[in-house]
Formats: structure tokens, sequence, C-alpha cells
């Protein structure tokens, strides 16, 4: 097998995304494994090893003696050409097995447009993609992530998914597996696990206008609703500090230590703000041991936190603090990223960016008052304007500015909107530095807003993509301002993004059609196959309106009711009706329900 | 302190770039606990410099690096250290202490050798080496640095010594080659094996040749 490899390693652009052999790599027997996992990311080595959720799965996996975890990434266009023609099979990095001889392979799920790739990896590995093709000579095939929270797109191919929190479930499956003889006798023990969703004991009804009537239960001790995974307490959890040092340049290449889990902010289109609640906190002390360990065994010459909003937890300020002092002794860059601009944050990018200024990001989401709070983001004008005022001062040079078009209840004037803060902000620009103030760059992104499960707008109609592409060039037009520039997407994958994100059982069927009509690497601009997906939609049936552009109406029922977030539906109804903000439920509970499971440690304490 | 490395790269670690070493190498120092000496100005670097990049794919035993540490080490202990940082495939085989007024290695280097196995099956003998390089001039490809086109250069001038040895290995034949190394002149084995094709007509597989450096000066 090696010496097939070694034969096209030298054929191939960076051949290191495959040899393996990285330092803290894990170096095991196989032969003394009693689990062989695969840990697989359906995209290239690159975006794979930028992603913290594998060295923290692939840490607890290898901390079990019995089991080896290796990892098995989408190899880039040219080595799959090459291994086709070689007839070389999906292998592993560490050892270079077979990804088939593998006990489990376990994809993560991250994004819905690198599904063709999962169904590109296990042809390329030789595994029938079909679960029901598969009998117990194939691995176990498992996938857990954001995405799994709606599994219903990818039941055809998976025997289980892992719902939630990873840590604790993902060990208690390899314990499981390898006390079970058959896999049938392991699905029905899996299945009483919370988090654990076996979607072949499920048959799902319709009605006749495609809509989902009822979940059918095929075995009678499988639970009616899968809860997710929850850990009360992330602090004790084991957090890797021997993280594997790619040799290539990869997205992230850092140190990384997740400060938090969770989100008390509640902005209405927000998936992970609503699926991974409530609140973890670790420790400052915590953090810093696992920071400065993570150095050391590492070498890296960057750190950075981890968390969907920096400067949210409790004990951020004296936390930066240190990490700013420890960082500049080991010459080490300290990344802070989505920080919140009031003016401790700015005396500390002031201090790591010294010299290197980039560009300071600003995530308003919505382009009036009014549409930020339909959306429940409590960032203000002022807010922006203070704080553009402060890093202009400070010398900051560049402004870049986030927003989301396709939002519901959005008018023209809310596009508008977007102008007047960028045109705001240049006069800022102007009043400090005068007309000829020297360089200074204004970039907007605009994304189109794509409806997600487990949130309050997931019963949003998502905008056609003909309306996109009228309010881009609105936009365009309206942002030809000199200092300006404006970025946006003008692709249809947002809408297909919006089909497998709210998708059932049937839109399985059009990811292998599209993957039949040559579709892969999907969110890769230069590989994006739309004809291949046109293609689809005609060949299965299926509209893509029903999916994306679809107002659902609260009494229906969604394909991914049978996951239970413990966010409760009332919670989502209210809020979806709700045009004004919705407190940070620091400053007090706002029954989102999650309480009835956990106790949040943050609930109300602004109040104290 | 100032110190020569000499290490060897070869297995999989053939496979990693250039850049990719500098990276490897300084993260090598920060998990050793090595402070180098940083370069002054807006953007600090770490003070690592290679006498000479090795091609991707390239396997050397006689790679060159200098650095400037804060603190002083002895040369065996230092060696020891940072050889333990390193993944398989690299080997540090000497740690040598220099003068401070040492110039840069990179400047000192002019030529290195290379030992090129590559199959029976192309054909290249010694008669066609001996032709190869009695002719007047050979014209071979570069790129340019900056404008990324080929230009037609006499590489005749750089090629200080070529030929095949008498022992095959495995069906291999066994070339060794002296060539021009630095930054005055400098001759790629792959400028140079491309016109070797080009001579004798043959089209060698990348797959099918193995090129070693064993020597660097």
């Amino acid at each position: 097998m090696m010496k097939d490899i070694e034969k096209l390693l030298k054929r191939v652009e960076k051949p290191a995304r495959y040899t393996g052999g990285e330092v803290n790599s894990v170096i095991k027997n196989p032969a003394e494994a009693d689990v062989r996992f695969a840990f697989a990311f359906p995209d290239t080595y690159e975006i794979g090893m930028s992603y913290m959720g594998l060295q923290i799965l692939y840490n607890i996996l290898n901390m079990q003696d019995y089991v080896y975890c290796e990892r098995v990434f989408a190899p880039a266009m040219d080595m799959e050409k090459l291994m086709r023609e070689e007839n070389v099979p999906l292998f592993s990095i560490e050892t270079k097995t077979p990804i088939k001889e593998f006990d489990i392979l376990g994809f993560t799920l991250q994004y819905e447009m690198s599904y063709t790739n999962i169904l590109n990896m296990l042809n390329l590995a030789g595994i029938p993609m079909m679960s029901a093709d598969r009998d117990d000579s194939y691995p176990l095939l498992v996938a857990g992530g954001p995405c799994a929270f709606n599994p219903e797109p990818l039941t055809d191919f998976f025997d289980l998914f892992l719902i939630g929190d990873g840590e604790e479930v993902l060990p208690a499956i390899t314990d499981l597996y390898r006390k079970c003889d058959s896999k049938k006798e392991f699905l029905k023990k899996a299945c009483q696990m919370t988090g654990v969703y076996v979607p072949s004991f499920y048959d799902v009804k319709y009605n006749e206008d495609g809509t989902v009537a009822a979940y059918i239960k095929k075995y009678e001790n499988a639970p009616e609703k899968v809860g997710k995974c929850l850990i009360d307490d992330i602090e004790p959890l084991p957090f890797p500090t021997k993280n594997i040092v790619p040799f290539i340049d990869v997205v992230h290449d850092r140190a990384s230590v997740e400060s938090f889990r969770g989100c008390t902010r509640g902005c209405r289109f927000c998936q992970a703000g609503m699926i991974y609640r409530p609140v973890r906190e670790r420790k400052p002390e915590t953090i810093l041991a696992l920071a400065e360990e993570q150095l050391k065994n590492t070498g890296h010459e960057e750190l950075s936190l981890l968390s969907l909003s920096t400067s949210d937890h409790s004990c951020f300020e004296p936390l930066a603090l240190e990490l700013v002092k420890k960082c500049a002794e080991k010459h080490v860059n300290l990344s802070l990223p989505s920080l919140r601009l009031d003016s401790f944050s700015f005396n500390v990018l002031n201090e790591i960016q010294k010299y290197k200024k980039s560009g300071l990001t600003f995530a308003p989401e919505a382009g009036t008052q009014r549409l930020r709070n339909v959306i429940n983001k409590s960032i203000t004008e002022e807010d922006i304007y203070g704080a553009v005022r402060k890093a202009i001062e400070l010398g900051w040079k560049q402004i870049k500015l986030y927003f989301m078009i396709g939002l519901p209840t959005e008018t023209y004037e809310d596009l508008d909107g977007i102008a007047e803060i960028a045109k705001n902000i240049l006069d800022i620009n102007y009043e400090i530095n005068g007309r000829k103030g020297g360089r200074f760059n204004v970039t907007v992104s605009v994304s189109n807003f794509v409806p997600k499960p487990h949130t309050p707008f997931q019963w949003f109609g998502q905008n056609t993509y003909e309306e996109f592409i009228e309010k881009h060039k609105y936009l365009s037009e309206k942002l030809r301002m000199k200092n300006v520039t404006f970025h946006y997407h003008d692709s249809p994958i947002s809408v297909l993004e919006a089909v497998f994100a709210r998708g059932d059982r049937k839109t399985g069927k059009l990811l292998v059609q599209a993957y039949e009509n040559g579709c892969v690497f999907d969110s890769w601009s230069e590989f994006f196959n739309m004809e291949g997906w046109e293609k689809a939609f005609k060949q299965t049936g299926l509209s893509k309106d029903f999916y994306a552009t679809r107002h659902r109406t609260y009494d229906e029922v969604m394909p991914w009711d049978i996951i239970d977030s413990y966010i409760s539906k009332n919670f989502l109804i209210s809020e979806n009706e709700k045009s004004a903000i919705t407190r940070d439920c620091r400053s007090g509970c706002v029954g989102c329900g999650i309480n009835r499971k956990t106790t949040c440690a943050l609930e109300g304490i602004n109040l104290k | 302190m100032k110190y020569l490395i000499k290490f060897s790269k070869d297995g999989m670690m053939k496979y990693i770039s250039h850049l990719d070493m500098i990276r490897l190498f300084n993260r090598a120092f920060k998990r050793a606990g090595i402070e180098l000496e940083h370069s002054q100005g807006f953007n600090p670097h770490p003070k690592l410099v290679f006498a000479q990049p090795l091609s991707l794919g390239y396997t050397s035993d006689c790679e060159l690096a200098q650095i400037d540490t804060v603190e002083a080490f002895k040369e065996d202990m230092l060696a020891h250290m940072i050889n333990d940082q390193m993944p398989n495939g690299i080997s540090i085989l000497s740690c040598k202490k220099q003068e401070k007024e040492t110039k840069s290695i990179a400047a000192g280097i002019t030529e290195a050798a290379y030992i090129i196995k590559l199959p029976e099956k192309y054909h290249i003998s010694n008669e066609v080496i001996r032709d190869f390089i009695s002719q007047e001039e050979i014209i071979a490809y570069k790129k340019q640095k900056r404008k990324k086109e080929l230009k037609a250069v006499n590489i005749k001038p750089m090629i200080r010594e070529i030929g095949i040895s008498n022992d095959m290995v495995d069906n291999n034949i066994i070339m060794n080659i002296k060539i021009d190394c630095g930054s005055s002149s400098n001759l790629n084995p792959d400028v140079l094996l491309k016109a070797l094709e080009a001579f004798a007509d043959v089209d060698i597989k990348p797959e099918d040749i193995e090129i070693k450096r064993i020597l660097l000066q």
C-alpha cells in the first residue's frame, strides 16, 4: 500500500497532505487496537486540520487504550484522479490503511455543502454509500457535528448520528462497539444512549403535499425523540495539549483553547447560539494552563481563544491581560476573534496589533435598528460609530462590516441602511483625518441568509435566488463610493445550503443524483457545478422551492423534530413572533427551556 | 551565539517544502526551549538561515542551517535538544559553534553534489552522458525568478562533474553529478535532467527517479 501511495506522491501538489508523521500525531500498533476508528473530515487536509473539534475528539479517542483513531481527509482533485487511475483506495493518514478495513468511520458534519464529498470519499474507499447495502464486514458509519442537528438528508448513508457534545458519547460508543457481536445488536443498544440517533429505526410518513406527517418507530425501544448530548460542565473534560502540528500551511495553524461553549445573546438567525446552550465556561486558570501546555508541546507562533463570542467570558478582562503578557514574553502572536469593541478591547487590540493593524471587524448583520431588533442583534449604530471613531484615532485604516440579506421582514430601506452605515464611517474618517485622510477602506461583505433548523427563523421561506440577485445589484449601486469595497457571492449555493439545512429524507436521493452528475467540492467556487444540481432536481422531481423558499406553518412537522435540542418550540415561536430585543440571559432567564435539563451557570449573573 | 547545524532529510520528509522546513525548525526550537535572537524592526523574525533550499521530493544527508541563539549551549547538547524535537525523517548530524562575525552560510555555498537513481529502462548509459557533456553548449530552460517564463541558458559551465557508477542497484543506474549551487551561479538538478532527457529523447517519469544531495559546500 505504502509503495503504491509513494508512487503518487511525486506527481501531486502538496504531497504532505497525505504523508502524516506530523509532530504529535499518534502512533499505535493497529494490531493491538480493539477498535480502529477513522475520523473523516469531508474536505481537504488544510481545512480539516484547522478544525479544533478534530483535535479534541482525536485526543479523547486515542486516550482509550483499546482505540486507535486515525485521520482521513478528502483528497484534492489531482490526487483523487491518480488514486482512481492506479486503483489506490482511500487510506488513513497515520498508517496508510485502506479505510474499508476500519471498524468505525466517523464523519464530522460542519457544512451542508461538503455532503457530496462524503459520498465521494465512500466511493474512493470502496464502501457502498447506502447503509442498507452494507453488511457487517464494512465499517460502521457514524456522523456528528452541528449539521447532525438535522441529519435527515444523510439518513440513507449513515448507521447512526451523534447529536450534541461528543466528548463523552464517542468513547461510550466505541466501548459499546467492542462489546457487541453484530451491527444489529450494537445499534439496538446504542439507540438507548442519549444523543444517539439510529435512522433505520424510524420510518417517515409524508402528507400529500410532501411535508412530513409522522415518524413511525420500526424498533419499539427506540426513543420517541433523540435528545442531544449535553455535558453540564466542560471544565473537567480532557482538552488537547499535544495538538498535531501540521507540516504544511493550513487555514488556522495555531494553538487554540476553547474558553467557553454556547452563547447567551440569542440572535434569532444563529443556529450555534441555540444548539450549544447553555453557556459553559472554562476557568481562566485552566485556559491559561492549557494554552501554556499547548504552546510548549507544539511550538506554535500563534495562540487563539475559541468560543462564539470571545469577550463574553465572565472573566475576560483579567484573562486577556494575562494572555497578552504571556504571549509577548514568548514571541507568540495572540489572536482574539469576535471581540465586542468596548474601550477595554481596544486597549488589548492596540497592544497585540501594535504595528500590524489588521482590519477591524463589525457584524451589525442588518442595516437598520428596526431589523437588528427583529433578529435580536443588540448592537446599535452608536456602538459602531463610537468604536469606529476610537479605532480611526488609534490608527486603524480598514473597517470590515458583515451583513446578511434576505432576513425576515427585510425591505429595501434596510439595504439603504447598509450603505448609510458605510457612508457614515467614511465621514467619520474625513472628520478625523481630513478629506485627504490618506489610505482608508471600508469593506462591506454581504451574505445570503440561510434559515437554519432549531432557530426561531426555521419556519421562514428563504428569498429566491432572483431576489438575492436584485438585492446584490441594488447594493452594488448604493455602495459605489470611493474607498468602499463591496463583497458578495453571486452564487446559487445559498439555495442549496437552504435545501440541505432544512432537508428531509427525500433530499438524500437528490444528493446521490448530484454526486452522480459529477458534483463534488461544492463549497469551492472553482468546482461548483450548478448544472449538475439543476439536473439532479429534475431527475428526482424534487423542488428547490419546497425546501428553500417555502414558508412553513407552526403546525408542520419539521424533519428535524426527531432531534431535541432542549430549546422549547414555544420559545422559538415566541422569538420568531417578536420584533423587539430579548435580553441576554445573563440579565435574567428568557425561558428557552434548556434549564429543564441543566443548570445555567451564567443565568442572571449581571443582576448580582 | 551562532551555530551551524548539519542535518539529513529523508523518508516522508522529502515531501516537505523549504518554507515548511523553516516553520518546522522554528517550532522545534520553541518546543526545545531554545530561544533564538530576533531581527529588529516592525516584524521581528527569529534568526534562522538555511544554506540552500532543497527541492521538494529530494533527500539529503548534508543540509546546513545557521541559527543565532540567545543563550550559549554545548554543541552536542544543542544537537541533542533539537534532534529530540524533530519528526521522523530529519536527523541532526552535528552542531558547530561559529564566531560571531561569521558570514551567512548562504553566501559561502558554491557547489553541490547529488546521487540520482533511475531505472535502467531509460537507457541512460555512460556513452549517452559522454555525448551529452561533449556538446559545445548544453541548452536548458530555466524558470525566470520573477516572470515565470522559461529562458534558454547554456548550463555546460555549471556542470562540474557528471558520470555513471559501474554498479547498478535493483535495476537502477546511479548517476553522480556535481554542479554549481549558490547565489552567484546555481543549477537545479531537475533542469539538468530535463536537458538530458531532451538530448537522449526519453521521458523520465517523476515517480521513477530518486535524487539525494550528498554534498553542499
